[in-house]
């Protein structure tokens, strides 16, 4: 990531946080935080070149379950889960007071999705905070 | 009474949101959100899609697809393509390099420009003359494209509307 509006401090503490969740998330696959503009903060992964493609889609994703969230009056979009047949994605928003950032987390079959939301959402909850 | 859906891409900032907004019947549906690329001097972009509807005067509606311009979101740009009757580029003259921004879309475009047709809009022409349209023209010709090339402003519905009109004019005539 280059030239993008994001504090240092901010990316080092994205950074651990990332890495925590990529260590501690059993079926992690890929973990990333990224701008709402899909741009890369922090990313842990198994395959490193996913990372900044996830960052983009979560964006694009993100924006399109905004307006969805808009459209049918049921307000701001919190988060979006997609179950495939060999794992699932867990994007949520970081509420963070200068600007929203999205959480991707990316697992294999062998997670269960409730724990996984869970991990995410506090991870989130605790980068708004930073 | 038919509808048709109708795509229309070309790079940050050149006008796609804007377009849609001009000659779209009801208030287009954006995905805008704060810009973080601190190399463009832009509040917000584009990272999903826009969507407007334009009524024609035969009855047939017009979907009016918009994509997010940054390659990063390439892969926008083959969900939206899909089903659409042509491409409208936008390009912007104020830019570096419009000649590449220009050969970038005819080729990550090719495959929907082939089978079906394209305009190319000029943004900001008349504070930036070159590229030329000539140039503009022989840039897309060496990528097989011969389409309409014409300057245009964004914000002006009947600029818009023109290019909606050049493209399926090519349609008709295909």
């Amino acid at each position: 990531m280059s030239d993008v509006n994001v504090s240092a401090a901010f990316v080092k503490i994205a950074d651990h946080h990332v890495a925590r969740l990529m260590a501690e998330v059993s079926g992690a696959v890929a973990v990333v935080v990224s701008t709402a503009d899909g741009f890369e903060v922090a990313a842990r992964a198994r395959d490193a070149a996913q990372s900044s493609r996830l960052a983009a889609m979560a964006s694009s994703i993100a924006a399109i379950g905004a307006v969805i969230g808009d459209e049918t009056l049921s307000g701001a979009c919190r988060g979006i889960f997609i179950e495939a047949d060999r794992g699932q994605i867990v994007m949520v928003e970081i509420r963070h007071p200068e600007q929203v950032l999205i959480l991707t987390l990316v697992t294999d079959e062998t997670a269960l999705l409730g724990a996984v939301t869970y991990s995410a959402r506090q991870t989130a909850l605790a980068l708004a905070k930073a | 009474m038919a509808e048709y859906k109708l795509l229309i891409t070309g790079p940050m900032g050149a006008g796609k949101t804007t377009a849609i907004a001009a000659i779209s019947d009801a208030p287009p549906i954006v995905t805008d959100v704060q810009n973080n690329d601190l190399s463009v001097a832009k509040e917000r972009t584009t990272v999903g899609m826009d969507f407007g509807e334009l009524t024609l005067e035969n009855g047939d509606t017009l979907r009016i697809y918009g994509t997010p311009g940054q390659e990063r979101f390439d892969f926008m740009w083959e969900i939206l393509a899909k089903g659409a009757i042509g491409l409208i580029i936008l390009t912007d003259n104020s830019k570096r390099d419009p000649v590449a921004d220009l050969e970038l879309y005819l080729d990550s475009f090719s495959t929907l420009i082939t089978r079906t047709a394209c305009v190319i809009g000029v943004g900001r022409s008349e504070t930036h003359p070159t590229p030329t349209i000539d140039d503009l023209s022989i840039a897309a010709q060496a990528k097989g494209v011969v389409c309409p090339i014409v300057p245009v402003d964004a914000r002006e519905r009947d600029h818009v509307l023109m290019l909606v009109d050049l493209l399926l004019t090519q349609l008709e005539s295909k």
